[in-house]
């Protein structure tokens, strides 16, 4: 009723544009930034070789699901690109669009992943509280993140739809230990939470099984700190185990093809697995765990020998990707947050998040820059994972994740400022949506 | 007044994020190549003036498509290890794969695509750091069919492109490669591949290694004390091992080579014998392979000592297989342990000490038909 007074004619007319319109006009604008790399992608370059060998192999198999498929190294190749059964509808669809409409494997493959990862990246917002204008705003921004934009070469970039869907996981933890419900909604809850990051790519679950953990390690923390009575403390431990066990069967289901493959299959892992694709590499990651007590001038000999054999040496740019300043001013807003009055009530809201919430994007923006800190260095953490299996590498992709969290910070802020101020058309308006 | 000038003012909160969106649209546009959409464009409408080219003419793919389907078998010359190093060796683009894998699917299967320091890539790399005429050879002897020579790649491509309009059966495509058949009865161009070399001619050579009647030394673990025995042929072959504490070893798979080549490798007839190097006392090694595995034993021992310094071991070194032999305990002149290092001396010579010598006995003239 106050919409006339309150807004201009233009903003009233924009609130009455339905909902579905704004998103296909949002993520259009998203794809609008894909244009030139889509161009490019016509021609890879050297270092696109692995996706596209991999990709076009395989949409040539018509085989998807399995980390590898047989004996020839060819075939082996395909353990990269071939994950859970989740990562077979984008690769279909990409194969087909291929065969239909002539596109390079590479850029077909492209649409369904950036298409993906908007519509993931906006539903799970939808779903964690934020509004229908900054989840949208949220989905632009992954699908149009710099180091995506910069590294689409490496295809796990344009795989970024496991970011934000994987981060508000952690929000959706947060909020199934806060309250009071039954195993069967938790449960329900985590399985949702991780159907939405549709995991599909073993960085990317790594990535968000250790967020998932650590979010709970510290939620614990805080709670213990608040909580008087075992009882409580146990019941909010007891929630975010069921959560978490929803969570983990909806993995252990996607990718119940590739563990049976690796369980009961005849044949040893193929030699790609362990075998990494440069002598440079198995070094930095195969045996990064002695640099911790062997002195460094070894790293040099090392190198200097593999050079002087002659095997080539190449490692990943660490300058390739590109960053944004978006990170640094997500972490101001975040300090402001969390040094802000903790006894200001927030006004009472039909939808949209509180300003609890805004405090766990900033808790959740500290936890992933103090992961990649510790776990995703060079020489961090991290490095005891090859220990287990040196071909996981490239930890750096993490970054995607440092990313998305000052993306909600920021999108959380604005949700907030909306809501506070009323700035937006379509609610005050009331009919428009 | 006062109040409606306030309600006229700018939200700092809302100013901060429309300076946010200026932001993000001027990382937007530096980030997505938008600026630099000139040039893509010429690159693309350069791409599709070339298409349209090359449509009157067939590339290498399509002179493929024609071949029958058993025939789709094709050796990419010069060799390049997969993944490719990132060193453009091409005039004409960017690496072989941009003509490897047409799409959909069509059947062809070829060389390329033999993971670097793999067995094959071992073998392919070896015979190209011999030369064009090396590699045809292997081809023809592993069964391809046919001989795409990249015109880019090569240094005087013009003379190639000579050499195939004057070789009957031979074609060239719209993307610079000549497709060469290689058949036993039509491959006489094979030896005039001689003059030609590749562009860059290290490139091959980074994991050269020593090949010898169906068997491959590992890259960089095996050395011969002259270069004139690289090339195959009859007689008793000497590689000598590094002083290393593992050694690979790889034998060609019989089945499946032509049968020309099946009867040249006679698996039968071969020996093979680890021998001790003269200025040791002792070498312990143990085998491990698929025949050994078959045995039940992790590994099989061998024990080389000056009274017994020769042990044959043919029977663990299985076709189409790894053979590891490490190195257990190397003993000196007095029967002391010793370690690698003692024995080696910083020297270039053909005479660096080594711990064994894995001795390649061909079979006897009589059944080498």
């Amino acid at each position: 009723m106050q919409a006339p007074e309150r807004f201009p004619a233009p903003a009233v007319i924009l609130a009455r544009i339905p909902a579905s319109i704004w998103a296909v006009l949002v993520a259009s604008l998203a794809a609008l930034a894909w244009i030139p790399t889509l161009l490019v992608l016509a021609r890879p370059s050297s270092d696109q070789v692995w996706e596209r060998f991999g990709l076009t192999m395989a949409c040539q198999s018509q085989q998807f699901h399995l980390g590898w498929l047989g004996e020839t190294a060819s075939q082996q190749s395909l353990g990269a690109f071939t994950s859970s059964l989740a990562a077979i509808p984008p690769q279909w669809i990409g194969c087909k669009l291929a065969l239909l409409t002539g596109l390079d494997p590479l850029q077909a493959f492209l649409i369904p992943g950036l298409l993906l990862t908007f519509v993931l990246a906006d539903l799970s917002c939808r779903l964690a509280g934020f509004r229908r204008f900054t989840a949208l705003a949220t989905a632009f921004l992954i699908t149009t993140a710099p180091c995506s934009l910069s590294r689409v070469g490496h295809l796990s970039l344009a795989m970024l739809w496991t970011v934000i869907p994987g981060l508000l996981a952690c929000h959706a933890l947060w909020r199934a230990m806060a309250c009071r419900r039954r195993p069967l909604p938790l449960l329900g809850a985590g399985a949702l939470a991780s159907l939405l990051c549709l995991p599909s790519q073993e960085y990317y679950v790594f990535f968000v099984l250790l967020l998932l953990a650590s979010s709970f390690a510290l939620l614990l923390v805080l709670a213990s700190l608040r909580v008087t009575t075992i009882a409580a403390l146990a019941a909010i431990v007891a929630r975010g185990v069921l959560f978490g066990i929803g969570f983990l069967a909806v993995i252990l289901v996607l990718y119940a093809g590739k563990l049976a493959a690796v369980g009961l299959g005849p044949s040893q892992p193929p030699a790609f697995w362990s075998a990494p694709r440069y002598a440079i590499e198995q070094f930095q990651y195969g045996l990064l765990p002695f640099t911790w007590i062997i002195p460094t001038p070894w790293v040099a000999m090392v190198r200097e020998g593999l050079e002087n054999a002659g095997i080539t040496t190449v490692s990943e740019s660490y300058f390739w990707s590109t960053g944004s300043f978006l990170i640094p001013i997500a972490w101001i807003v975040a300090i402001r947050t969390i040094a802000g009055d903790p006894s200001s009530v927030p006004a009472p809201r039909p939808q949209g998040l509180g300003r609890s919430d805004l405090r766990f994007f900033a808790l959740l923006l500290t936890l992933t820059t103090f992961l990649g800190l510790f776990w995703m260095t060079m020489g961090g953490a991290g490095t005891l994972l090859a220990i287990l299996n040196p071909t996981l590498r490239s930890l750096n992709r993490f970054t995607a994740f440092e990313y998305g969290a000052s993306v909600l910070m920021l999108t959380a802020l604005l949700d907030r400022v909306i809501s506070r101020r009323q700035l937006e058309p379509w609610q005050a308006d009331g009919g428009a949506t | 007044m006062k109040q409606e000038r306030r309600r006229q003012s700018i939200d700092p909160l809302v100013a901060g994020f429309g300076l946010l969106a200026l932001w993000i649209i001027i990382e937007l546009l530096y980030g997505s190549g938008w600026l630099r959409m000139p040039a893509i464009l010429e690159i693309w409408q350069r791409q599709l003036r070339s298409q349209a080219q090359q449509r009157a003419e067939p590339k290498l793919i399509n002179l493929l498509e024609t071949l029958p389907a058993g025939d789709r078998r094709v050796w990419f010359a010069p060799y390049t290890t997969f993944p490719e190093t990132g060193i453009i060796e091409s005039r004409n683009r960017r690496g072989i794969y941009d003509t490897f894998l047409s799409f959909p699917s069509s059947g062809i299967s070829s060389n390329y695509g033999a993971i670097n320091l793999s067995a094959a890539d071992s073998l392919f790399a070896q015979a190209s750091s011999q030369g064009l005429v090396a590699e045809a050879r292997l081809a023809q002897e592993l069964g391809y069919h046919s001989f795409a020579l990249d015109l880019g790649a090569i240094a005087d491509p013009l003379a190639a492109d000579r050499l195939c309009r004057r070789t009957k059966g031979c074609q060239l495509s719209a993307d610079a490669y000549a497709l060469f058949p290689l058949g036993q009865a039509e491959a006489g161009w094979i030896g005039q591949l001689k003059g030609l070399e590749r562009n860059l001619p290290l490139i091959p050579q980074i994991s050269a290694a020593p090949r010898w009647g169906g068997l491959v030394g590992h890259p960089n673990q095996w050395w011969q004390s002259t270069i004139a025995s690289l090339a195959p042929g009859d007689g008793r072959l000497r590689l000598r091992a590094r002083p290393l504490w593992s050694l690979l070893l790889y034998r060609y798979p019989i089945q499946g080579l032509p049968p020309a080549t099946r009867r040249r490798l006679n698996p039968q007839g071969l020996r093979v014998r680890v021998v001790l190097d003269p200025g040791l006392g002792g070498v312990n090694l143990c085998l491990r392979s698929e025949a050994t595995k078959a045995t039940g034993q992790a590994c099989h021992p061998v024990n080389l000592t000056a009274q017994d310094p020769a042990v044959d071991v043919t029977r663990w070194i299985q076709p189409g297989g790894l053979t590891q032999i490490e190195v257990t305990t190397v003993l000196d002149r007095d029967g002391l342990p010793t370690t690698m290092n003692q024995i080696v001396q910083p020297t270039d010579r053909p005479t660096e000490p080594s711990p064994f010598t894995l001795e390649i006995i061909p079979p006897p003239a009589s059944t080498h038909s």
